[in-house]
């Protein structure tokens, strides 16, 4: 379906700044990227799968301790995000940092396999495996930006997120089959995942190559660095306003399956169809989302992905059991996802200068995560208070406050330009 | 060398791997699964018809003896045996008929997994598979309970009622993993509990759910014991975090002890079905089990060591409330089944993380040393005198 460009045609359409609507084509790196995410994924789904299992039931670790190490982990890789990004901004070494954060999830894997059952061991690795996932991010999106022409910015980011939601998919599929197959074989299963991993880092290395910039921007490399010229930068501002404020009414997907749970009566044994058809809708429509982005326009698609992300809840909260609601919601969901999170990305690459990039990129998934953790958190002490319909319905009118908000704020930054 | 060359050969190397692994992986096993089963449960008593008692050729003792202990066997292609013979209860001669248990049969050969009836230790060979499969069983009065686990594409789980003699009686849906299931004395009621797994997104904790089953109706008297107004030193103690868990039912079969935790605290509680209220007895409780004699209580101590759970099997007297510590050492994450009113049953794996499990024996004294009981099984479910046609 995409066909993979040569390095010269892609440099003579960047020159041109015109890609052709109808054969959107996505450049070689953009594509190498995408299948780099794909094993990767593949590999530390298959172990994240299996890892709560493990550690709870094998190793007699309570859910809620795994719980809190859990959450520190989550805020160290919002740290080494940003130091991923400044770091492979500073020498242009995007590909040099992603490939060890890669590499180092990979020995992970090895490590797990090493650790047996010492726990406090594997609590480690786990940590550690999250720190790389946090370095390699930032460099990773950016490169993507770097290797595809302005025009289809939003195109690549949807087609390398396709390639990846596939894996995210694929990797619990063949955990759990071979659980199914090997009852015991979670050695197995850290075994094949680093095998997948390393092909993975493989096609990074082989596959992928650094974007040389032009004199111009390593120049400017030096002269503003770091995170405070982020702030100076036309429209960049406003963006990151905007990704916070809608941020903070964004609910983690947990509680959205588990209203539709409640409304259904249903047995949790069928949490994972909620999570396998959010991500199929997701990886169906990233790419056409993000070529109607780039054609008609990357606010408007962002915003209306949180306008129909509002109608995600308004269906949470209104199927009460209907299965065809419920699946409407997950629907709206996996559009939601498909609509906002490449697009995002294209939108603040498209206002960042070359050396600002990976930080840049960086800067904006920190805030963004941090402001849904404050949603989660705050919807769940509403639930908690008043059930299920009063969070679903407050956050339903908040978001569509967002929505007004970021409208605004959106407007004045494309005013600025 | 070229890139796609090398690229090429990176995934030979690390595809090689995974496959000498895997194979590695399975090949190490010291108990390689058999390509034998335990013969029908039909074969010992025609269930369908006279249900008259039926016991089959006992196996040449010579045959019998030649393998080493721990493998499963099969003896004149039909019955199987386990290992080693345990000594006899010390209150035979109070049994009359031979004792059985049913049990989750962990050999790892055809029948792995499927409820099994085992009279090994007193009927040489002697254990048979029914039809069903269960993750947790446990019966009394003529009725069972069996919560199965169906893997599938989306794993499901259900709660299989069945009748003495195994027949499937009524289906009921399960919202969550198996975890401890009782029937009462008489047969006529029966707690499940499950983990619900849906609720711990949001806490980053579990939680459990335990309802009650009418068994000769088949359905649900108490979706969830968290609808029962729990009463702690005369006041309504009312919390949201509770969580009950490991019912025992007493003889009448409408009262009953468990476990309610709710911020960290495991207190016992006595329930009372009728009127749907718990009261709190004690705290550091978890998982009772009522003896036969209704005079005490074995429970799992829980024992805090950092973030690594351990329990201690200890025994608490309900007139005294005097605890004690059994001699079991290891730590026991099971409800314990009573064999007689002296000695409790439970569930050990064979090794961290292993599939198989077995069942050990321990007196209920706090002396003696643990014994292993049943070999490759786990939840036991003790068969009382008068329950079963099958003998």
């Amino acid at each position: 379906m995409y066909q993979i460009e040569a390095g010269a045609s892609l440099r003579n359409a960047v020159r041109m700044g015109v890609v052709p609507w109808r054969t959107g084509r996505v450049s070689r790196n953009v594509l190498a990227l995408g299948l780099t995410s794909l094993f990767t994924d593949v590999s530390s789904e298959m172990v994240a799968t299996v890892l709560p299992i493990y550690v709870v039931l094998h190793l007699g670790l309570t859910p809620l301790y795994f719980g809190i190490v859990d959450g520190i982990n989550n805020g160290a890789t919002a740290v080494l995000r940003l130091v991923g990004g400044v770091i492979a901004d500073r020498w242009g070494y995007h590909k040099e940092v992603a490939l060890v954060g890669y590499s180092v999830s990979a020995i992970c894997k090895l490590g797990l396999l090493a650790a047996g059952s010492a726990w406090t061991l594997i609590l480690g690795i786990v940590t550690v495996d999250r720190a790389a996932k946090g370095l390699r991010v930032a460099p990773r999106d950016a490169l993507i930006s770097l290797s595809s022409p302005a025009s289809c910015l939003a195109t690549s980011y949807g087609v390398h997120r396709t390639l990846d939601a596939t894996g995210a998919m694929l990797g619990p599929l063949i955990a759990l089959s071979i659980l199914a197959v090997i009852p015991i074989g979670f050695d197995v299963i850290f075994v094949l995942s680093l095998s997948v991993a390393v092909i993975g880092c493989a096609i990074l290395l082989f596959f992928v190559e650094n974007v040389k910039r032009d004199s111009e921007a390593v120049a400017a490399t030096y002269s503003g660095s770091g995170i405070r010229p982020l702030i100076d930068q036309p429209g960049f501002r406003e963006l990151i306003a905007v990704a916070a404020v809608l941020s903070l009414v964004t609910v983690s997907d947990g509680f959205i399956y588990l209203g539709l749970l409640q409304g259904l009566g249903a047995s949790a044994g069928i949490f994972p169809l909620f999570y396998v058809g959010t991500a199929g809708v997701y990886l169906l429509l990233a790419a056409p989302a993000g070529r109607l982005a780039d054609r008609f326009g990357r606010r408007t698609m962002f915003v209306s992905g949180y306008f129909i992300l509002a109608f995600a809840y308004l269906a949470a909260f209104g199927s009460e059991g209907d299965w065809v609601g419920s699946a409407l919601c997950l629907v709206l969901l996996g559009s939601y996802y498909a609509m906002t999170d490449g697009v995002l990305m294209a939108l603040a690459s498209s206002m960042l200068p070359v050396h600002l990039r990976s930080t840049g990129l960086a800067a904006l998934a920190t805030a963004t995560s941090l402001g849904r953790l404050v949603a989660s958190l705050s919807f769940g002490g509403l639930w908690t208070a008043y059930g299920t319909d009063v969070p679903f319905l407050s956050f339903f009118v908040a978001l569509l406050i967002a929505v007004s908000i970021s409208i605004v704020l959106l407007r004045r930054s494309s005013a600025d330009e | 060398m070229n890139k796609g060359t090398k690229f090429f050969l990176v995934c030979v190397v690390s595809v090689l791997f995974a496959a000498v692994y895997i194979w590695y992986a399975l090949s190490r096993s010291t108990r390689p699964f058999q390509d034998v089963a335990l013969p029908p449960v039909s074969i010992i008593s025609d269930v369908s018809s006279e249900r008259e008692t039926f016991i089959p050729e006992r196996p040449g003792k010579s045959d019998a003896r030649s393998q080493s202990k721990g493998r499963m066997d099969v003896l004149d292609g039909s019955v199987m045996r386990h290992g080693e013979k345990l000594a006899l209860p010390q209150d035979a001669g109070r049994v009359k008929q031979p004792l059985k248990v049913l049990v989750r049969h962990l050999g790892l050969d055809q029948s792995f997994g499927f409820l099994a009836m085992d009279s090994s230790h007193r009927d040489p060979g002697g254990r048979y598979a029914t039809n069903l499969t269960c993750h947790r069983v446990h019966f009394a009065g003529g009725r069972g309970v069996c919560l199965v686990v169906e893997r599938g594409f989306f794993t499901t789980y259900k709660a299989v009622l069945f009748n003495e003699v195994f027949y499937s009686t009524f289906t009921l849906p399960l919202n969550g993993i198996p975890s401890r299931t009782r029937v009462s004395r008489d047969g006529r009621h029966a707690a499940i509990t499950v983990f619900v797994s849906g609720h711990s997104y949001s806490e980053g904790r579990f939680a459990t759910e335990t309802s009650i089953v009418d068994m000769e109706t088949g359905t649900v008297l108490v979706a969830n014991l968290e609808e029962f107004d729990v009463i702690r030193d005369g006041e309504l103690f009312s919390v949201l975090d509770f969580n009950f868990w490991g019912v025992t039912f007493m003889k009448d079969s409408d009262r009953f002890y468990a476990t309610l935790s709710t911020n960290g605290v495991f207190f016992l509680v006595e329930g009372n079905i009728a009127s749907r209220q718990a009261y709190v007895i004690r705290a550091g409780v978890e998982c009772p089990s009522l003896s036969p004699d209704e005079t005490r209580i074995a429970f799992k101590k829980r024992l805090s060591t950092g973030a690594r759970v351990g329990w201690r099997l200890s025994v608490v007297n309900l007139e005294t409330f005097r605890e004690m510590e059994l001699t079991e050492s290891r730590s026991v994450d099971d409800q314990v089944e009573w064999l007689d009113n002296s000695r409790v049953l439970y569930g050990l794996p064979d090794k961290v993380g292993s599939a198989t499990s077995n069942v050990w024996v321990v007196s209920a004294d706090g002396t003696g040393a643990p014994e292993m009981f049943l070999e490759d099984a786990v939840s036991p479910a003790v068969v009382r005198e008068g329950d079963m046609p099958l003998s």
